[in-house]
C-alpha cells in the first residue's frame, strides 16, 4: 500500500457517527459522449447502521442501478459514473480497485435479488454456493468477519473462529428457516422451490456477514403467501442480526412494515425522501400522492383503480424542469422551466416540489 | 437410471448391427474384382476360380451377409484377404496409435478452443476478439488433408521444427494432432464464446459477482461449467469428424493407425479388413457417445431429474 493510501484510509476511518453508507450527488451516464443517458441523475441517500431504508419508484426510475452501484456492480461500460460519491464506511466505492471491491462486495454489502431460481448457479449444490462465499469472506481460522481491514466499526474477535464450513453452512441455512438443512446442503437450485431459493440466497448474502444487506425486489417473483414470509424472515433477521436492509421495491405495501425511512425515485431522481410512517400517513410530493392512492383499497369501495395518467418518461427523453410535471395534477408552466431543488420542508422530511403544499 | 443404460447399450447394438449391414452392401457395390485384386493381375481364370470358392465370393449376396453376421455374433472379425492376418489383431495393434493421436488432439483442442472462447467473450468487440473471429472461421473452413499438408511442409519439412512422418517419438504426434486440434478448435472455440456470451448476462453470474469473487473465478468456474453443457452434446456428434480427420492426418503423416489402415484396405478392396475398420469406428462413435451422455448429466445436474 503507497503511503497516501496508509493517509487516505486513515482520515476516511469510519467514525461511530458516520452513516454506514452515504451517497452524495451521484450521477450516473450509460454510454459515453453525445449518445450518454442519464440514468441516476444527482442521488444522495444515507443509510445509518441498523437502519432500513426503502427505496420505492417505477420499472426504469433508476433504483436497480443506484443499489447495484454501491458495490459498483452495473457493468462499466456501458455504465460511467460522471459525478457524485458513494462513501461506504467512509471510504469512496467510485475510487476503489478491483481488489477492494471485490472486498467490499459481501464483505460489507451484500445482494439478494430478484429472481432467485437465475441467482442461484444450477450447476453447483446450495451448500457449496453458501461456502464459497464463507471461504471469499471468513476464512477457516481468521477471527470474527473476514473484512476487518475495511470493516473498521467491527471489533475483532466478537465471534469465534469458523472451524468448519459445512456446520456454518448448517446453520446459517437453519438461521433462513430452511428445514432440515443437513439434507439441503447437497440440493441443487432446481431442486428447491423458488422460496427456499431466495431463502438460500439470503443465506449466501448473510454467510459473509455484511453491514448492509440490498435486496432488489426479492419477493416480485415468488407468490404472495411466500413474499409475506420472505419479508418477516429479512424483518426478523434484521432485529437479531443488527445489519441495516436497502429494500428496493415498487410495492408501497411492503414499506410499512419494513422500513425506517423512504425514498421514492422518479425518472432517475429521488422525489420524496421521508420517514417512513409519514410518507404513508401524509406524502407531500404530488408523484408520492399519487402513487399512494393508485394502491388498490379494499375498504370504501373504490370503483375504478385510480392510475397516473401519462408514462413513464423514458432515460434519455426526460421532459424539461421538474420531470414530473406532465403527468402532474398539480403543475404550472413554470414548473418546466427548471428542475426543483430537493429541499428539507420539515425535519427529516425532503421534497422535490416548491408546491407540495398545493392540496 | 439403470433402465436408461441398459436402453441406450440397446439401441447402440441396434446401430452396429445397422453399420455392419449397411458397410457390407456399400463394399458389395464397389467396382472391382475382388478376386483379382487378391490373385494379382496377372493370375490365370483357374486360380481367380478358386480364389473365389475359397472366399464364397460365388454365393449369393444374402447367403454371404448371413455368413459374416454369423461370424460377427462369434466376435470374430474375419482374415485380411491380402495379408491373411487377423482382422482383430491388425486393427488392436494399430488403435494405440490412433488413440494416441485422438488424445493428443483432443487434449490441444481443449488447451486451444476453452480459453481462447472465453476471452473472446470476455474481450468482446475487442481487437483480439474480432481476429480470433477471423482465425477460428478460417480455420474451421480448412479441409484437413491440405491442413496437414501444409503444416508438413512448412513447418517439417522447410523449417524442420517437427518430425516429417511416421511414428517413432511422441513429437511424432504433434503435428498430426495439431491439425486435428485446429479443424475443430475453431468451431468449439466460437461455440464456447457464444454460450459463455449468454451465460455471462445471467443473474447468477451478477450474484456471483456480487459475492466478491474474481473475475477468473467467475469465468472459468461459475461462467465456463454453464456454457460447457450444450457444447459437451455436440462433442458427442463430433467424434466421428474427428475420427473422419484421423484419416487423413494418419496418412498424410503416414502413421501406422486405423486411418492408414483403412485406407490401404480400400485401396487393396480388402473386403474382411474395410468392413472391419468402419465397424470399429462406430463402435467409438457409439460409446464415445454413450460417455458423452454420463459427462452430460455429472456436468448438468438437471439432467439426471429428468431420467
Amino acid at each position: 500500500m503507497s503511503p497516501t493510501e496508509c493517509t487516505n484510509n486513515r482520515k476516511s476511518r469510519a467514525s461511530p457517527d458516520m452513516p454506514l453508507l452515504e451517497i452524495k450527488n451521484l450521477k450516473m451516464d450509460f454510454g459515453s459522449g453525445t449518445d450518454a443517458l442519464r440514468a441516476v441523475d444527482g442521488v444522495s441517500l444515507t443509510i445509518g447502521a441498523g437502519e432500513t431504508v426503502c427505496l420505492v419508484g417505477e420499472s426504469g426510475c433508476g433504483k436497480s442501478v443506484t443499489a447495484l452501484s454501491i458495490a459498483r456492480l452495473v457493468p462499466a461500460p456501458p455504465a460511467n459514473y460522471v459525478g457524485g460519491e458513494i462513501l461506504l464506511n467512509g471510504r469512496d466505492v467510485l475510487k476503489m480497485s478491483n481488489g477492494e471491491l471485490r472486498q467490499i462486495r459481501g464483505g460489507v454489502v451484500s445482494y439478494v435479488f430478484q429472481e432467485p431460481g437465475a441467482s442461484l448457479n444450477p450447476v453447483f449444490r446450495i451448500g457449496n454456493q453458501i461456502k464459497e462465499s464463507l471461504k471469499l469472506h471468513r476464512p477457516i481460522g481468521t477471527p470474527a468477519s473476514g473484512t476487518a481491514r475495511i470493516n473498521e466499526t467491527n471489533t475483532p474477535g466478537q465471534r469465534p473462529a469458523l472451524q468448519n464450513y459445512n456446520d456454518e453452512v448448517i446453520r446459517l441455512l437453519k438461521l433462513v428457516g430452511i428445514p432440515a438443512p443437513e439434507s439441503r446442503i447437497k440440493n441443487y437450485p432446481f431442486e428447491m422451490s423458488g422460496g427456499m431459493q431466495q431463502r438460500v440466497m439470503i443465506a449466501m448474502a448473510l454467510a459473509s456477514e455484511p453491514k448492509l444487506l440490498v435486496a432488489d425486489e426479492p419477493t416480485t417473483a415468488l407468490d404472495v403467501t411466500i413474499q409475506a414470509q420472505i419479508l418477516e424472515l429479512l424483518h426478523d433477521l434484521k432485529q437479531r442480526l443488527g445489519m441495516a436492509i436497502l429494500l428496493i421495491t415498487h410495492n408501497l405495501g411492503i414499506v410499512g412494515d419494513m422500513a425506517d425511512r423512504v425514498a421514492v425515485m422518479y425518472a432517475g431522481q429521488i422525489v420524496e425522501l421521508s420517514p417512513a410512517k409519514e410518507l404513508l400517513r401524509r406524502p407531500l410530493h404530488p408523484y408520492t400522492k399519487a402513487l399512494i392512492n393508485s394502491v388498490p383499497k379494499l375498504a370504501g369501495g373504490a370503483d375504478r383503480l385510480s392510475a397516473i395518467p401519462g408514462n413513464v418518461p423514458r432515460i434519455g427523453n426526460f421532459p424539461p424542469g421538474c420531470r414530473f410535471a406532465p403527468r402532474c395534477p398539480i403543475a404550472r408552466p413554470e414548473c418546466s422551466e427548471k428542475i426543483p431543488e430537493l429541499v428539507e420542508v420539515e425535519a427529516g422530511r425532503w421534497v422535490r416540489c416548491p408546491f407540495w403544499k398545493t392540496p | 437410471m439403470l433402465n436408461r443404460l441398459l436402453t441406450r447399450l440397446f439401441w447402440s447394438a441396434v446401430t452396429l448391427l445397422a453399420t455392419s449391414v449397411l458397410t457390407f452392401f456399400l463394399v458389395n457395390a464397389v467396382p472391382g474384382d475382388v478376386a483379382r485384386s487378391i490373385a494379382g493381375a496377372k493370375a490365370s481364370p483357374e486360380v481367380l476360380q478358386q480364389v473365389r470358392e475359397k472366399y464364397h465370393l460365388n454365393d449369393p449376396v444374402l447367403v454371404r451377409l448371413g455368413h459374416y453376421l454369423v461370424q460377427l455374433a462369434r466376435g470374430d472379425l474375419g482374415h485380411s484377404f491380402v495379408t491373411d492376418q487377423s482382422v482383430s489383431e491388425a486393427i488392436l495393434t494399430r488403435f494405440p496409435t490412433t488413440a494416441a493421436l485422438c488424445v493428443t488432439g483432443l487434449i490441444l483442442w481443449m488447451l486451444a478452443a476453452v480459453p481462447l472462447g472465453v476471452l473472446m467473450a470476455k474481450f468482446r468487440g475487442s481487437w483480439f476478439d474480432r481476429t480470433m473471429l477471423v482465425a477460428a472461421t478460417l480455420s474451421l473452413s480448412l479441409p484437413a488433408f491440405w491442413l496437414a499438408r501444409m503444416l508438413q511442409y512448412w513447418l517439417a519439412f522447410r523449417l524442420g521444427w517437427f518430425p516429417v512422418a511416421g511414428f517413432r517419438s511422441f513429437a511424432h504426434l504433434l503435428l498430426p494432432a495439431a491439425t486435428l486440434a485446429i479443424i475443430s478448435g475453431g468451431y468449439y472455440a466460437l461455440l464456447i464464446q457464444a454460450n459463455m456470451m449468454e451465460v455471462l448476462n445471467a443473474p447468477c453470474i451478477a450474484a456471483a459477482r456480487a459475492k466478491g469473487l474474481s473475475e477468473t473465478a467467475i469465468l472459468f468456474r461459475h461462467a465456463l461449467r454453464n456454457a460447457l453443457i450444450p457444447v459437451v452434446t455436440v462433442l458427442g456428434t463430433d467424434v466421428a469428424a474427428l475420427l473422419g480427420g484421423v484419416i487423413f492426418t494418419e496418412n498424410v503423416f503416414a502413421l501406422p493407425g486405423i486411418g492408414t489402415l483403412a485406407v490401404q484396405s480400400v485401396f487393396n478392396l480388402d473386403v474382411p479388413m474395410i468392413m472391419g475398420t468402419v465397424l470399429f469406428s462406430a463402435t467409438l462413435v457409439v460409446s464415445v457417445n454413450l460417455v458423452v451422455d454420463l459427462l452430460y448429466q455429472w456436468i448438468d445436474p438437471r439432467i439426471k431429474a429428468d431420467y
